[in-house]
């Protein structure tokens, strides 16, 4: 942008000003109330005079009638009252939203600025009423006398911004009810397969594997609710082993580790694995006991130059632990451990089972 | 009737409008040791509780979508024949999303079996004995 510096004649309004300015000369100022721009007090040609020549929406509003100028930047936000209402009282200006403009006028012609982010207007636009919104600030202009005479307004459309951030969040909106309604669904499918299991053995001997089979299946769902309030991005550690161990008795298992969550898959595999150390230890570990307590503990530590988690599992207040001669699903369900590759050791001693596993911690939080 | 006999098998609704569900849910019902009644809608659910004065439990799933919000006919349930036990299920909600009726019990889908039979055991055990007559 060039500066043209007209230096023969008086300048009214810079030549930098654009269409705007182009539209004031026109004015007959000799009949208008502010009179030649000539005669103006200092602070109004200044303000005036920035406004024309800035880049960004800027408008001034100046004296008891609030006479307006405003810049080519401001324009196209003003639909088709553009430029008819330039150098006119902001009264006529803005009539359809006038209860809306005025406090914030009154509040600076009392001295204060006002500024307001994504504020809602319904201003006028092709002869009808819109939604728009916009990031404003008003502030005071004083004339040489230091009295309030008018306003300095800086001003950003930000109306595909907000409509935009609201369609975000509408589909945002959308997409967890569909998340719902599907884990909804997947449950209840589950309920079915369980039914039909049931339904389907009912006349075979080993009714415990059928038993087992409905456990585990109800364990899975536990763990697809976990993931369902996280949209199956990830879930907290502690919440999936709450949800596992609830069932078997809260106040038989003390919790304790830092916050860490965890990717989909390590939730299945914790979950399935915490369910099984769950059933075992009521048949034959620590919770055989009504005095029998498990402590789960888990922590995040350095393991060479990454980091690793490790979760242990010990039982206290039950018989010593008996390695199982047979080895069933059961076992491979544990032995998988947190991210279903292994990494896990089982100790069985006198004061009961001692189970720990450990897994790269990235390998945990992978989707 | 009954309370001097505990053998009597109490009639125990089943409120499912899945059939495989309510199909299991009878064979949960038969293997607590009751009877089972069954109602493919809340609609018919209190129909056969305006008819059966001697159902002393309801077992029923939240998630029915064509009728009344489930955990609103529970409560009815429960305000207009408050002896009746309640055991609810449901997959869209969980127990801390519904406000439960006084005494009602919540079990996630998919369910335990043998905490359904248990619970619903349990539950009776106080109805088998307990002075209020059909």
């Amino acid at each position: 942008m060039t500066v043209a510096v007209s230096t023969d004649t008086p300048m009214t309004f810079p030549a930098t000003g654009g269409e705007c300015a182009s539209i004031l000369e026109t004015i007959d100022w000799a009949c208008h109330p502010l009179g030649d721009p000539v005669g103006w007090p200092a602070p109004l040609r200044t303000a005036v005079q920035i406004v024309l020549s800035s880049g960004f929406p800027m408008m001034v509003h100046w004296g008891p009638e609030l006479f307006t100028f405003y810049n080519d930047a401001y324009a196209p936000s003003l639909g088709h009252k553009h430029p008819g209402h330039l150098g006119q009282p902001a009264r006529e200006w803005w009539s359809e939203m006038w209860d809306q403009l005025t406090p914030v006028f009154d509040q600076v012609l009392a001295g204060e600025t006002v500024f307001v982010k994504n504020a809602r207007y319904t201003p006028d636009r092709d002869g009808a009423p819109k939604e728009a919104f916009f990031t404003h600030s008003h502030s005071p202009l004083w004339d040489v006398d230091g009295r309030v005479a008018g306003i300095f307004l800086v001003v950003t459309e930000t109306t595909s911004e907000v409509v935009a951030q609201r369609d975000r969040d509408a589909a945002h909106e959308q997409q967890q009810l569909l998340n719902e309604e599907l884990a909804h669904r997947i449950k209840n499918t589950m309920s079915v397969v369980q039914a039909i299991a049931h339904q389907t053995l009912s006349k075979i001997e080993d009714q415990e594997a059928v038993t087992s089979f409905g456990k585990r299946l109800a364990t899975l769902a536990s763990a697809h609710d976990v993931l369902t309030r996280d949209q199956w991005s990830t879930a907290k550690l502690e919440e999936v082993a709450q949800a596992t161990l609830t069932s078997f008795g809260e106040d038989k298992f003390d919790l304790a580790g830092p916050p860490v969550t965890i990717g989909p898959r390590a939730t299945l595999s914790l979950s399935l694995m915490l369910h099984e150390l769950a059933t075992n230890a009521t048949k034959y570990g620590a919770l055989t006991k009504p005095e029998g307590r498990v402590s789960l503990n888990w922590s995040v530590n350095f393991d060479g130059d990454r980091e690793a988690l490790t979760l242990s599992w010990v039982e206290r207040g039950g018989p010593p632990a008996k390695e199982p001669t047979h080895k069933g699903f059961g076992s491979r369900l544990i032995r998988m451990g947190l991210s279903g590759s292994g990494g896990v050791t089982l100790s069985y001693g006198e004061a009961g089972l001692v189970v720990q596993a450990t897994a790269p911690l990235y390998q945990v939080q992978e989707a | 009737m009954g309370q001097t006999n505990p053998l009597t098998r109490w009639p125990v609704l089943v409120v499912e409008d899945e059939p495989i569900l309510r199909l299991d849910a009878l064979s949960m019902v038969e293997q607590a040791g009751f009877e089972p009644v069954e109602a493919m809608s809340s609609a018919d659910a209190i129909k056969l509780l305006e008819e059966r004065l001697d159902i002393r439990m309801v077992y029923m799933d939240l998630d029915m979508p064509r009728s009344r919000k489930g955990i609103e006919i529970a409560a009815a349930i429960r305000k207009r024949w408050p002896p009746i036990e309640i055991i609810l299920t449901a997959a869209y909600f969980t127990r801390e999303s519904v406000d439960l009726p006084e005494r009602a019990e919540f079990y996630s889908k998919p369910v335990d079996r043998d905490e359904i039979v248990g619970a619903m055991r349990r539950l009776m055990d106080g109805v088998a004995y307990s002075p209020t007559s059909g």
